[in-house]
């Protein structure tokens, strides 16, 4: 998939960082999935579908339609945005998003 | 002159000549290979490298021309493949133009109708089409398909009116069904509270409507999740489930860390 690359070496640049990379996987077959993830070096966790792959309970649930479908969310569980594609944007929007949550962080339960 | 110093036999016998090099005699353990280099003077080393320069500039330009040679060949063919598209873009064009004609000459024969399907799903609906629909099939108890492919269209009034007619009056639950659930996405947009309205209206009203991935009522109670908890602002709704090793985890356990939520596949 073409967002591979860059996924990868976002969670190597979030390393330590407030951040994680959490996805819905719609792979039908778990050993595809499995070799495919080894091959791909896929290390970020997933939510999987299960048999029904992108018919699955969660993208049915969730009114999913395509594939990629994005979710930007702040380290309170707030929806900030949707579906960023472009690389740049995406890493300039996620870096603020992290940036307001090491401040939070920091500021210390206030 | 290398050879003077591969044996000390031989460079005494150079160096009692008084020829070269008399004050640094070769030691008998030295290697050779370093006694050679050694030996390069600076014009040897010139020419060396000027010979391994111009050895390696012809192989450059060999790499070049070979790639701009590729590089022609993609672009020709890029060219052709551009072309193929126009053409078939233009032929596409022509071929609607021309269904959408049959469809006002013919509206209500089996040729019409295939050609209403046709300007539906190979282009978009456009207003004469959908002006034919609502004078020749509103009624129709087969509209039901055709309906549901009309989101791709316009909000107009005159789409509005006729799937309004086809939901209230279509005798056929699956035509009125698929209208509604077509008129309430069109609505997502511009009207927000409307397509709720209706949404849940099919939610009550068609849960024995099939449609892909369930009914109809399925999918409308999708989209009102979509619309009243996923929108930007709101709390992310949990997701609780199994990893692709089996764990049990829940989207909330990564509260206080950025969460980008990828919907994927290896496909």
């Amino acid at each position: 998939m073409a967002m591979f690359p860059h996924e990868r070496s976002l969670v190597k640049r979030m390393e330590g960082k407030p951040f994680a990379l959490i996805g819905i996987n719609s792979d039908r077959e778990k050993e595809f999935l499995k070799t495919q993830n080894e091959k791909q070096q896929i290390t970020w966790r997933s939510f999987w579908c299960g048999e029904k792959g992108t018919s699955g309970p969660i993208p049915t649930k969730w009114n999913v339609m395509g594939w990629p479908t994005l979710y930007f969310i702040d380290h309170k569980g707030v929806i900030r945005q949707k579906n960023l594609r472009d690389e740049k944007k995406m890493d300039e929007f996620l870096d603020k998003l992290v940036e307001e949550a090491e401040k939070d962080a920091k500021g210390g339960g206030s | 002159m290398d050879r003077i110093w591969r044996g000390t036999a031989l460079g005494l016998f150079f160096a009692s000549t008084g020829v070269i090099l008399a004050d640094d005699p070769p030691k008998k353990d030295d290697p050779p290979a370093k006694q050679d280099e050694k030996a390069k003077t600076p014009a040897e080393n010139f020419a060396a490298a000027k010979k391994a320069n111009d050895e390696a500039s012809a192989a450059m330009n060999k790499v070049v021309a070979e790639l701009q040679k590729k590089k022609e060949q993609l672009s020709l063919e890029n060219k052709e493949l551009n072309e193929a598209f126009q053409a078939r873009n233009k032929a596409t064009q022509a071929f609607l133009k021309a269904a959408e004609e049959l469809a006002k000459s013919e509206p209500s024969t089996p040729l019409g109708f295939e050609a209403i399907n046709a300007v539906i799903n190979f282009g978009s609906p456009t207003p004469a089409i959908i002006k034919v629909l609502a004078e020749h099939h509103a009624m129709n108890p087969k509209i039901g398909a055709v309906v549901s492919r009309l989101g791709r269209g316009a909000l107009t009034k005159d789409m509005e009116a006729f799937l309004t007619t086809v939901m209230e009056k279509n005798p056929n639950r699956d035509a009125q069904g698929n209208a509604a659930f077509t008129l309430a996405s069109l609505m997502i947009r511009s009207r927000q509270a409307d397509a709720e309205k209706l949404f849940e209206k099919i939610m009550s009203d068609y849960k024995d409507v099939k449609s892909f991935n369930g009914t109809l009522a399925d999918r409308a109670e999708a989209n009102l999740f979509e619309l009243r908890n996923l929108q930007i602002g709101k709390v992310v709704p949990e997701i609780e489930g199994e990893d692709t090793d089996g764990k049990k985890f829940k989207l909330s356990d990564y509260r206080g860390k950025v969460v980008m939520l990828d919907f994927w596949g290896h496909w």
